[in-house]
């Protein structure tokens, strides 16, 4: 399989001492790579450095075999992102929006928004402005945004905040079929490890800005405990060796 | 080449939903037009003639020291500090593109607005002028043109300096009141340090005056052209590198 993101020695580190450190991964064509671990334990840092939005202190980080420092317009022309926080611009329409993302591809066909509203669900709300959107809205947007271009990599930080348990089941879903079917990439961080373990095919863990392991999640390696339990288990271990 | 047009059709837009934008654009064509109204009203005398047909002259004032001005800073704040806060920001640099063409757009965006305020201000107040004036009003219009044409210099200095200050504090707000704070503090100083007015931009706003009639000797001209262009490359070569550097 193709590797469509190469992680390379990624160190960061802000001025609260947190970040990342010495990461290194790769994700193939068609996986579904889920990011776990506790709060602080530097996803979001990583899934930052990934998308650009900010710089590491060193290391390499390359997407379709470009490097994200020196080729940033190619390396990302592949990718789609929900980012932290579902963000949109309050005074435009939901149709507006991704008519403005889609600017930047200029190949896309029009009627590609109106697929991905309907994907998403929102295609009813299409003329609405986003700013009154509920936050499961405004994150099933930014998720069409994220798809709009049709990706073949996608990194998704949390995206089942504010999905209601259907929205959270569809989003699953989606995940799955744009995998298999279609070989779009997913590197996926969730603080819901359990629904991670539904739909990964390997797993990250990480803790206190390093990844302390990947696993194939098919592989059973956890045997009768769940993912979660064995995620637990992992840091502990880690924090022992490091603290004592 | 396709992320920049993108990136500056996508703040083109975005810009003229704001209602503040629309709003400003409002009071550039309605003053002159107000003043010209007042004129009007004033009983037919030379002063009435005099005054109407310097009105293009008497509005380019008001743009250049006020409007304008007040239009870059508050729309630099919002485009920087203010979309950096919200997360919008975010939503550009995540797209192919690269952040200096993104603050290329933003920059670009911001002169394109200035022009449009200075433009319309200018049709207004000379179509203004000639109703009150009449046909004496015409004999101006080539130098008013000329005059509103070299304003836009000093107008993108500023609105570079703008996005600076937006670019280093937090919220849009913030940026507002240290925008306004600068901008008031470099109108005092001429009067405070006089040597120092050569080297400040608020003070090259009017520079219009320098072009009108026979106008300044080229030298000044060039001297004066030379220290505004100066100021726009080095605000804008730190504004990329700040954006550059922005961690969100």
């Amino acid at each position: 399989m193709e590797t469509v993101l190469k992680v390379t020695d990624v160190a960061k580190r802000y001025k609260n001492s947190r970040g990342v450190q010495d990461v290194s991964f790769e994700v193939a064509a068609g996986e579904v790579f889920g990011l776990i671990g506790p709060n602080g334990a530097g996803k979001t840092t990583l899934l930052k450095l990934i998308s650009g939005l900010a710089r590491p202190d060193r290391g390499r980080i390359e997407l379709f075999g470009h490097d994200l420092a020196t080729r940033f317009e190619q390396a990302m022309a592949g990718v789609g992102c929900i980012i932290e926080t579902a963000d949109v611009y309050a005074k435009m329409t939901a149709y507006g929006q991704l008519r403005q993302a889609a600017r930047f591809y200029p190949r896309l066909p029009a009627a590609r928004i109106d697929r991905v509203l309907e994907q998403v669900g929102l295609a009813a709300y299409r003329h609405e402005r986003a700013g009154g959107f509920s936050l499961g809205m405004k994150q099933r947007l930014a998720l069409a945004s994220a798809l709009l271009s049709g990706p073949k990599l996608v990194l998704l930080d949390e995206p089942t905040n504010g999905l209601d348990v259907e929205g959270m089941a569809e989003l699953r879903t989606a995940i799955c079929r744009l995998a298999d079917e279609e070989g779009v990439a997913f590197l996926v961080s969730s603080h819901l490890v359990h629904d991670l373990g539904l739909i990964a095919s390997r797993v990250g863990i990480m803790s206190e800005g390093r990844m302390i392991r990947t696993e194939a999640v098919d592989e059973g390696l956890w045997g009768e405990s769940s993912l979660e339990q064995y995620t637990m288990a992992q840091i502990r271990g880690e924090r022992e060796v490091r603290f004592g | 080449m396709n992320g920049l047009y993108a990136s500056a059709r996508n703040e083109t837009e975005r810009l003229w939903r704001r209602r503040k934008t629309k709003g400003f654009a409002l009071v550039a064509v309605l003053l002159p037009m107000l003043a010209a109204w007042a004129l009007g009203a004033l009983p037919e005398d030379g002063l009435t003639g005099v005054l109407g047909g310097d009105l293009p002259m008497l509005t380019l004032r008001f743009l250049t020291l006020i409007l304008v001005p007040l239009f870059l800073m508050m729309t630099a704040a919002d485009l920087f500090a203010g979309e950096a806060a919200d997360g919008t920001l975010k939503l550009a640099l995540l797209r192919p593109v690269t952040r200096a063409k993104v603050y290329a757009s933003k920059i670009f965006v911001l002169s394109f607005y200035a022009a449009a305020l200075l433009a319309a201000g200018w049709i207004a107040a000379t179509a203004a002028g000639m109703f009150v004036a009449g046909a004496e009003a015409a004999d101006g219009i080539a130098e008013s043109l000329k005059a509103y044409a070299v304003s836009l210099l000093p107008m993108i200095a500023l609105g570079l300096l703008a996005s600076l200050v937006g670019l280093i504090v937090r919220s849009a707000a913030g940026g507002m009141a240290v925008m306004l704070l600068v901008y008031a503090a470099a109108g005092l100083l001429p009067f405070l340090v006089p040597q120092a007015s050569v080297w400040s931009v608020v003070a090259y706003a009017d520079w219009h005056v320098l072009w009108a009639g026979a106008g300044a000797p080229a030298g000044s001209l060039i001297r004066s052209a030379g220290i505004l262009i100066a100021y726009c490359i080095m605000a804008y070569t730190a504004g990329v590198v700040l954006l550059d550097r922005k961690q969100l």
